[in-house]
């Protein structure tokens, strides 16, 4: 027996996050072949901030340190594309509302001094421009949530809680001008994930987006600004079974630089030899970072009353490379997300601020770490 | 007092068979009440309880005034200010064919967008793994079934299930169960879930949606949702709360609903009257102990208490007793009232029996209400006793009121009764009817003592030859005219209101009888088995009537296609059929005019023609011009004529076909007339027709006898809750006959001993008191034909008329006279028979010594 939400739960699960090999077997059932990210991909901009619909699934991952009347605040609005393998008579079902792709959505809001953290999230069909994506330019959206870079290369967020009651009324309005050109993580134009070809991904990302524009908790309406970071991924193929999750960061150091580093841990706990990074030069150049030039150790955990997850929610980042070390602190310890509404998926996203050393100097810096996989095994 | 009452009262209350006799009639009248009390509200608790199911927390719901609309509305409604959440729907109701067990059933299928559902309604499914249930409903033909239906048709998930769409099968696969409460109680559980897309695609629908569902923002007063949201869909659509639904049915069956309370109070009136009486004959035998108690000192207003108290004890075990009997009776009274609701109007769900604890008060409250209204005079009447008359057992000396004050009386009520029948309906309440024909039923009662004393006059001299029991009986009649006066009354009253039903009914069937025999032309009817229930949308396969064109015997054939409007905010039936067929070889009954002219005409100028009830409902003339929602916006027509028509409660429009197939772009087609060639045997060419599209297509044909036997039949049933509760009536009626005889036993003793003293047989003394009896019967039945007449005629042109809009042929059958003076005289007698044999059997001495 269930109910509605802990199967839409159990839906984002199985789109979302499983990997090929879960799915269903019978490949002749399926209309739909999507092509895997491959190296020598040419990028074109803003086409490739656009929808790839040829691949599986695609993200736009935005996330935030913003001040607001001086008190510190974070957010992520995130819109995920999954195509969707339908058995071969359905996919001839002319039908508007058939389904190609899924969108969904997770939106998160922290208000450090408040310690509150609020985060929700949406699922739908493409059902007649409910949800969609362009695939000329960067324009991804699920009712009134929308990522959207306009013609002068400003990208604008919006998302508003449909909670009930003023305590479910949040929302953000803002204007991200990027300061630097997108980098493209990797090499040859992929982020390897994984040994087997195609296990990449395709992945651009804003290093640094200056921020500016409005945010309301409980009805209340405040401007704010602040530094925003963009994730666009898209990939056919991700994890393997023997990984378990990922530790992602993303700094943004008040030097100019930008640190971006990922770990995939695997069953046996260990880091995989497919993590990487990136740093960004204060002129946009790009220098990938391999797994055996940094070093990631916790410092401190949390546990999740919600989930039962248990977070390193402090690190200690270490590049020896770069002569760059730092610790890291989330602005709140509770900024795990618990998506549809149920303990299933769950995931810590947050706000922190980093300090430490670059070349023998003090450095600090605000940025965002992404943890999953510590509530629940994604590959269940 | 407490401990008076309980000496006094009960030994007396109890002892009788009389305070039983009155118990189980006041018991029976208020159970009748209570169990239309009941039916009615089940009703209509269980289709509102299956669309709060259905509509969950929508708030708002936009659905096309022309049916399906174009989907891409939705767009717009999704922007619309103070709009949260927006859902598609696409439904059906689809006759089902197997498993074998379902055949006759109508599954609602609807079609949703589950990724959204959470927000609307409530969903708990089973029989599937979670992560499979998108999955596997992105199958075409997958469907979620409720639990009690599968339950119910042992169907499993799985397994098939097959329907009627359109003119096509359509096979289902079972994919999981919805359980619990919510959704899975809708349509009393005949409704299953399918993705929207498959929906459209399996329905024919693509590309339209049948509703929109609309959570709104809470912050926003709803009327001002309703605004904004109105100007931007515009006026091809209707904007209304899922309640309205329930409060447009309520409305529907308002007058339906009253209908049967009214009929149900009729026992009611006959309770009041038995414990009237009961209390009546307690006063008069008990003159001797009241005026003992008032030697003794207690005062007047204790003895009226006294009697006061014991009619509402009786009111209250009344009461009681009629609950629980009445729980049972509902029981039954539900099922025909939910079967003549879901003929007539909607289709009602299975419904569970609910008997709200509210139920049991009322009960309670009526009974005490009506014991203490019809205690209140007999009360009085003790209390007035002197006491030393009331030890000596003399009768007070008060005069009965003179013959021609009742006759003013009535004549002055006979006025005011007609005046109200002269008023207009208001608030949709025939109120001032029922109050004209109350009062018609007070104007007769008001005759009762000028008839009684004019028939008692009347037949002196017929009796002369006949044995001295029947002088005597006359005798006694007169005499006893004040306490005889009420129970003929009353009697009168049940009797003449038993009358005017038959009689209406009776007029109503010949009028039907009529209709059909005038205008249902057609040799044979052909239409997918489930035409006659109401809410198929089956239709016929395609090119089947130039086929059944084709076919040897067969001279023409008419199209009929039936459209969902919304005609003022209301649902209407909009008709197309080929009226040039239509009027070659059938008619329509016309209030005015000529039938092949005015259907010509229509044709020619593509003008409307619309039923009486049609007319009635929205308050339409001839030659007005009406606007009709369609696929291609409001068309304006003009009513070209309003013709008779008795087989839709909210009736029709007309159009020709060849209109309907122009602007609403439908070629399908519901049900056909077929005309044959003089010569040609029926029973031959429906056998060709059964061949053809019998068994695969699922397609009756019926011939004309048949189908005109079907509509009576279906008739015929719709009124079996009112002649069930004009049985019980005469029951309780008779139950009053036979009390105010006991009581005329009582207060006679001593005359019945001293006519067995100077020599009158046990056998004797029996006549006398049957042929009391008889007379009675007859003064009633006289009365109640003359009454019944003239309350026929309210309930006919006025009460019926206003409620429902029909005109109905007047016709009072003579057979009516015989059976009610049978029925009369049969009860009047079984009545008597036990107050004459407790007669017979007083002993002489014991009688005389009486006082």
């Amino acid at each position: 027996m269930s109910k509605l939400a802990p199967w839409l739960c159990a839906l984002i699960l199985f789109f979302l996050i499983a990997p090929g090999a879960a799915e269903r077997p019978v490949a002749a059932l399926f209309s739909r072949s999507f092509e895997t990210a491959q190296p020598g991909y040419r990028f074109s901009f803003p086409r490739d901030h656009g929808a790839h619909f040829n691949f599986k699934t695609e993200w736009w991952y935005f996330t935030g340190n913003l001040t607001s009347g001086g008190k510190e605040h974070g957010y992520e609005l995130t819109f995920f594309r999954r195509g969707v393998d339908l058995p071969q008579e359905a996919a001839e079902n002319p039908s508007r509302w058939a389904v190609r792709d899924l969108y969904f959505a997770h939106f998160a809001l922290t208000d450090a001094e408040g310690k509150r953290f609020y985060n929700t999230d949406k699922i739908s069909r493409e059902a007649i421009g409910k949800a969609g994506a362009r695939p000329d330019r960067l324009e991804v959206w699920i009712d009134r949530w929308r990522a959207v870079q306009e013609s002068d290369g400003t990208l604008h967020l919006q998302a508003e809680a449909e909670g009930e009651g003023e305590e479910g009324r949040w929302k953000i309005d803002l204007l991200l001008t990027p300061d630097k050109p997108p980098v493209i993580h990797g090499t040859e134009g992929i982020s390897r994930k994984g040994g087997e070809p195609g296990q990449a991904s395709h992945y651009i990302s804003f290093t640094r987006l200056s921020t500016r524009g409005t945010i309301s908790i409980d009805g209340k309406e405040r401007p704010a600004s602040g530094l925003s970071w963009m994730d666009h991924e898209f990939s056919s193929s991700m994890l393997n079974k023997n990984q378990v999750g990922w530790d992602w960061f993303s700094i943004q150091l008040e030097d100019g630089r930008e640190v971006m580093l990922y770990q995939i841990r695997t069953v046996n706990g260990g880091k995989d030899p497919f993590s990487g990074g990136t740093v960004v030069e204060p002129d946009g150049t790009a220098r990938p970072i391999p797994a055996e030039a940094f070093r990631l150790s916790p410092l401190r955990r949390w546990k999740s009353k919600k989930s039962g997850g248990d977070y390193p929610v402090a690190w200690r980042i270490e590049i020896p490379a770069e002569r760059l070390s730092l610790e890291s602190e989330p602005i709140l310890e509770d900024q795990e997300l618990i998506t549809s509404k149920s303990t299933r998926v769950a995931y810590w996203e947050g706000a922190s601020r980093f300090r430490g050393k670059k070349e023998g100097k003090v450095i600090q810096g605000k940025g965002y770490i992404e943890m999953t996989g510590y509530a629940e095994p994604f590959n269940k | 007092m407490g401990v008076l009452f309980r000496w006094i009262s009960f030994r007396h209350l109890f002892r009788e068979p009389r305070a039983w006799l009155t118990l189980i009639g006041v018991a029976l009248g208020i159970s009748v009440f209570i169990s239309i009390r009941i039916a009615n509200q089940s009703v209509l608790s269980a289709y509102r309880h299956s669309v709060d199911a259905v509509a969950g927390n929508t708030t708002l719901e936009v659905a096309g005034k022309a049916g399906p609309f174009d989907e891409t509305i939705i767009t717009s409604i999704r922007e619309a200010p103070g709009v949260r959440s927006v859902a598609p729907i696409i439904h059906a109701a689809l006759p089902m064919s197997s498993p074998s067990s379902t055949e006759g059933e109508i599954l609602f299928l609807m079609g949703v967008d589950l990724l959204q559902e959470g927000a609307f309604r409530q969903y708990e499914i089973g029989g599937i793994a979670p992560e499979k249930i998108f999955t596997e409903l992105m199958e075409p033909d997958a469907v979620l079934l409720t639990e009690p239906f599968a339950t119910r048709h042992q169907i499993e998930v799985g397994g098939t299930i097959s329907v009627r769409a359109g003119n096509r099968n359509l096979s289902l696969r079972v994919v999981g169960l919805l359980k619990g409460s919510g959704l899975a109680e809708a349509e009393g559980g005949n409704i299953a879930i399918m993705d929207i897309a498959s929906a459209q695609w399996r329905l024919d629908k693509l590309g339209k949606l049948d509703r929109i569902d609309l959570i709104t923002e809470e912050g926003t007063p709803l009327h001002q949702i309703m605004k904004t949201l109105a100007e931007r869909i515009g006026p091809d659509f209707s904007l209304r709360r899922p309640e309205q639904r329930s409060e447009q049915v309520e409305k529907m069956l308002f007058a339906f609903q009253l209908n049967l309370t009214a009929l149900s109070a009729i026992s009611l009136f006959v309770g009041i009257f038995l414990i009237y009486n009961t209390l009546l004959v307690s006063v008069v035998h008990r003159r001797k102990e009241i005026g003992i108690l008032r030697s003794l000192g207690v005062t007047r207003l204790r003895i009226f208490f006294l009697f006061l108290f014991e009619g509402i004890l009786l009111g209250t075990i009344g009461g009681i007793s009629g609950v629980i009997i009445g729980a049972f009776l509902a029981r039954g009274i539900l099922r025909l009232v939910a079967r003549t609701v879901s003929a007539l109007y909607v289709p009602i769900p299975p419904s569970p029996f609910s008997l709200p604890p509210s139920v049991f008060w009322e009960g309670i409250g009526i009974g005490i209400i009506v014991a203490a209204l019809s205690s209140l005079f007999p009360a009085m009447q003790a209390g007035q006793l002197r006491p030393r008359e009331a030890m000596e057992g003399i009768y007070s000396s008060q005069q009965a009121p003179s013959t021609i004050k009742f006759l003013l009386a009535a004549a002055l009520l006979g006025v005011v009764s007609y005046l109200l029948s002269q008023v207009p309906l208001r608030w949709n309440l025939p109120a001032a009817g029922y109050l004209a024909a109350g009062l018609l039923l007070i104007t007769f009662s008001m005759l009762v003592p000028p008839a009684l004393l004019l028939f008692a006059r009347l037949i002196e001299p017929l009796l002369e030859r006949l044995p001295p029991s029947w002088r005597l009986a006359r005798g006694h009649l007169e005499q006893a005219m004040r306490r005889n006066g009420p129970t003929i009354a009353a009697f009168m009253g049940a009797l003449a209101m038993m009358i005017s039903v038959v009689v209406m009914i009776e007029s109503f069937r010949d009028t039907v009888v009529l209709w059909i025999d005038q205008t249902i032309k057609a040799d044979i009817i052909g239409a997918p088995a489930s035409l006659l229930s109401k809410e198929s949308e089956e239709t016929l396969p395609d090119g089947l009537i130039s086929e059944v064109r084709r076919i040897p015997g067969v001279e023409a054939v008419d199209g009929y296609r039936s459209v969902q409007v919304l005609f003022r905010e209301e649902p209407a039936l909009l008709v197309g059929r080929d009226l040039a067929v239509h009027a070659a070889h059938s008619r329509y009954l016309f209030r005015s005019g000529d039938s092949k002219e005015i259907i010509e005409r229509a044709i020619r100028e593509g003008t409307v023609l619309i039923s009486e009830v049609f007319a009635n409902r929205f308050g339409l003339q001839e030659g007005e011009h009406i606007e009709i929602p369609s696929p291609q916006g409001k068309i304006s027509l003009e009513i070209a004529g309003i013709f008779y028509e008795y087989s839709t409660d909210g009736g029709k429009m007309v159009i020709d076909r060849s209109l309907l197939q122009r602007i609403w772009k439908d070629d399908r087609l519901n049900v056909v007339a077929i005309y044959l060639e003089k010569g040609s045997d029926p029973g031959v060419v429906r056998q060709q027709l059964v061949q053809r599209w019998g068994a695969e297509q699922g397609l009756t044909f019926i011939t004309q006898v048949n189908f005109k036997n079907e509509i009576l039949r279906i008739f015929d049933q719709t009124f079996l809750v009112t002649y069930a509760l004009e049985w019980i009536a005469v029951v309780v009626a008779l139950l009053g006959i036979t009390n105010t005889l006991f009581v005329s036993i009582l207060e006679r003793q001593r005359e019945i001993g001293i006519l067995r003293a100077i020599g009158a047989s046990r056998r004797q003394v029996v006549e006398v008191v049957l042929i009391e009896a008889f007379y009675m019967g007859v003064i009633g039945n006289i009365l109640s034909l003359f009454c019944a007449l003239f309350l026929s005629l309210l309930l006919i042109f006025v009460i019926n008329k206003q409620s429902f809009g029909w005109t109905l042929l007047y016709h009072y059958p003579p057979s009516v006279i015989v059976h009610s003076f049978l029925l009369a005289t049969l009860t009047a007698l079984l009545a008597g028979y036990f107050p004459a044999r407790k007669a017979a059997r007083l002993a002489v001495t014991e009688a005389i010594s009486y006082e």
